[in-house]
């Protein structure tokens, strides 16, 4: 048994099972369009660890098995130093690493991270009762509440519907009318239209007028119930310019500066179903929201956090920062993530988002930000290590347009073995590569 | 000495020591508030809700808007444009910022001869404080107003609070 796990047959066997997982989480990242699905899937699972070990252990029984070791086993003791060193980090960063996100909007600061896959799941009842469910082995039970969860995998090749869910939750949390769960069906029933009001030639599904007639428009302010009647008035008035998204947005987002002056000529709670459609949608384009350019935003891919568990029988989607609504409304649901302070505070100051030149699709973002009071900049693809270790990576930029405060997702993580083992263990694999080949162009 | 070790010593020799940027002056200004200032800029005024900073022929005045007054920033830039006499409404461009907090329009009209650039700005209702705002007002002739344009945006969008909210 110990000369098999020290051969090379061994050896060729991990090499093989790596390839085969690398392939697998390359297949399952380009499916899914989620490094998260490939990183749970194949680098955090069981597998990947056993291989890891295996190679661990293969590398250092055929260094062992040259004892006593001569000056000619240098250049190979030395490469195989370097690649248990580089295992090493490997164990050390999943043992002792952290990896998080941390949320800020501009002019705020904060050193808290949220600690990626640890969560509890706090259900809330409409008299604001909350119980927090831990999930155990993808399954969860309320003490409080007649409700049982089960953690599904995210189901491939739903990107663009997890875009929608995403966009429904945020959407329900800007709007707070109760429009149960038919937010989905309304975006989606809007979305296909290139700018313009929700269009209401063809007859809208029963589940939705019956959403949009229970839909509670009095919770809303009276600036912004005007806000829509009169976005809609106005953009209805050009509809026959073939009114784009941006103008909309421009449109409505001018008249909700003179919303609080505006008279509030009909009473929006008994208007009909058609007309609540194309009120929402004026109001979505005060508020910025446009499913249309949202979906085919760049840079965001919002199906990266979303979560999906069956409530009861019912499938429910869940983004990082969203809210779900239960059993008809009944009960809501959000994620609850583990914090974890970190030695350095962040401020933001300001994000922008460029775009090609000439045009306004945009193709990354950029932002101002302190650490500790030091100001540094920070991209999509401009990377802030800090004297301690912690990476700091700007990950996604919301809203896209500047109409209010903006808010920045920063991934960070720490590699404690990165200096100490991983970055020497590669050189010592280099040298010892070097050395071995030295070592044959000398003997020839 | 070979002839690369001759063009490495000269690219050695030729390389000076690398270009430093000028050091961003931050400043407090308005009490409660914090800004870039821009190098080559002189303070003309300074006082409790109003900060004025000139170059050339170029006046760029940050006001503090009273607290009891809500200045909807769409007011403010309407009576900015109406105010710059002979203005060609083509020649206004009018854009949502949000920076540091703070969230209103900017705007850029020019008669010809002046040029203005403007920002009125708000402090985003979502942070559940207390209402601020403030105006940027960059004035002078045309040309002026353009050559000094970066570093006026530059001004405008570092102007932030003192503390964090």
């Amino acid at each position: 048994m110990i000369r098999f796990l020290c051969s090379v047959r061994f050896a060729l066997v991990l090499l093989a099972s790596a390839l085969g997982l690398v392939i697998a989480a390359t297949w399952i990242e380009a499916v899914t369009g989620s490094h998260e699905a490939a990183s749970k899937w194949v680098y955090r699972s069981p597998w990947f660890l056993a291989v890891l070990v295996g190679a661990f252990i293969n590398i250092l029984g055929s260094a062992l098995k040259r004892w006593p070791f001569q000056k000619r086993h240098i250049p190979f003791l030395t490469a195989h130093l370097g690649l248990l060193m580089v295992i090493s980090g490997q164990f050390v960063k999943l043992a002792f690493g952290v990896q998080g996100e941390l949320l800020l909007a501009e002019g705020a600061g904060s050193h808290t991270l949220l600690l990626d896959h640890h969560y509890r799941l706090a259900i809330e009842d409409q008299q604001g009762r909350v119980d927090l469910i831990s999930m155990k082995k993808g399954r969860g039970e309320s003490t409080l509440f007649p409700i049982e969860l089960v953690e599904k995998e995210a189901p491939p090749l739903e990107v663009d519907e997890a875009k929608w869910i995403s966009l429904a939750q945020r959407v329900e949390r800007e709007l707070p009318i109760s429009m149960g769960g038919s937010w989905l069906t309304y975006l989606k029933g809007w979305g296909g239209v290139q700018g313009g009001l929700f269009p209401i030639e063809r007859p809208l599904s029963d589940d939705l007028v019956a959403a949009l007639n229970q839909s509670r428009w009095e919770l809303l302010p009276e600036p912004l119930q005007a806000t829509a009647l009169w976005s809609a008035r106005m953009i209805a008035d050009r509809e026959e310019a073939q009114t784009g998204p941006l103008l909309c947005i421009s449109i409505a987002s001018q008249v909700e500066q003179m919303g609080e002056r505006l008279p509030l000529d009909l009473d929006l709670s008994s208007a009909t179903a058609e007309t609540k459609a194309l009120l929402l949608s004026a109001l979505l384009y005060a508020r910025g929201f446009h499913p249309q350019s949202w979906a085919e935003e760049p840079g965001v891919n919002p199906s990266e956090g979303l979560r999906f568990f069956e409530c009861n029988g019912e499938r429910v989607a869940l983004s990082h920062h969203g809210k779900a609504t239960l059993l008809g409304g009944a009960y809501s649901m959000r994620l609850q993530w583990n914090e974890q302070e970190i030695p350095h505070h962040l401020r933001l100051h300001d994000l922008r988002t460029v775009c090609y030149p000439g045009s306004s699709s945009p193709y990354g973002y950029e932002g101002r930000f302190s650490i500790d009071g030091e100001r540094i900049e920070l991209a999509m693809n401009r990377v802030y290590e800090s004297q301690k270790g912690y990476r700091f990576y700007l990950a996604q930029v919301t809203p896209v347009e500047e109409q209010r405060a903006q808010r920045a997702v920063l991934i960070v993580n720490r590699d404690p073995a990165k200096r100490g083992l991983t970055y020497p263990g590669a050189g010592l694999v280099a040298l010892g590569s070097f050395l071995f080949y030295r070592q044959r162009f000398k003997r020839r | 000495m070979s002839r690369i070790g001759r063009a490495l010593l000269l690219l050695l020799a030729s390389c000076t020591s690398p270009p430093t940027k000028p050091t961003p002056v931050w400043r407090e200004v308005c009490q409660s508030y914090q800004a870039e200032i821009p190098t080559g800029w002189s303070i003309l005024q300074e006082e409790e809700t109003l900060f004025t900073l000139g170059r050339d022929r170029v006046e760029v005045t940050l006001r503090l808007s009273p607290p009891e007054i809500k200045d909807r920033p769409q007011k403010v830039v309407l009576n900015w444009s109406q105010g710059l006499n002979g203005a060609i409404p083509g020649a206004i461009a009018l854009s949502h910022e949000a920076h540091n907090g703070f969230a209103g329009l900017s705007l850029f009209v020019d008669n010809g001869q002046s040029g203005l650039l403007g920002w009125a700005m708000e402090l985003d209702p979502s942070f559940g404080q207390e209402p601020k705002g403030y105006t940027v007002r960059a004035f002078g002739p045309l040309s002026e107003v353009e050559e000094h344009r970066l570093e006026i945006e530059k001004f405008a969008r570092s102007i932030e609070l003192v503390n964090e909210l």
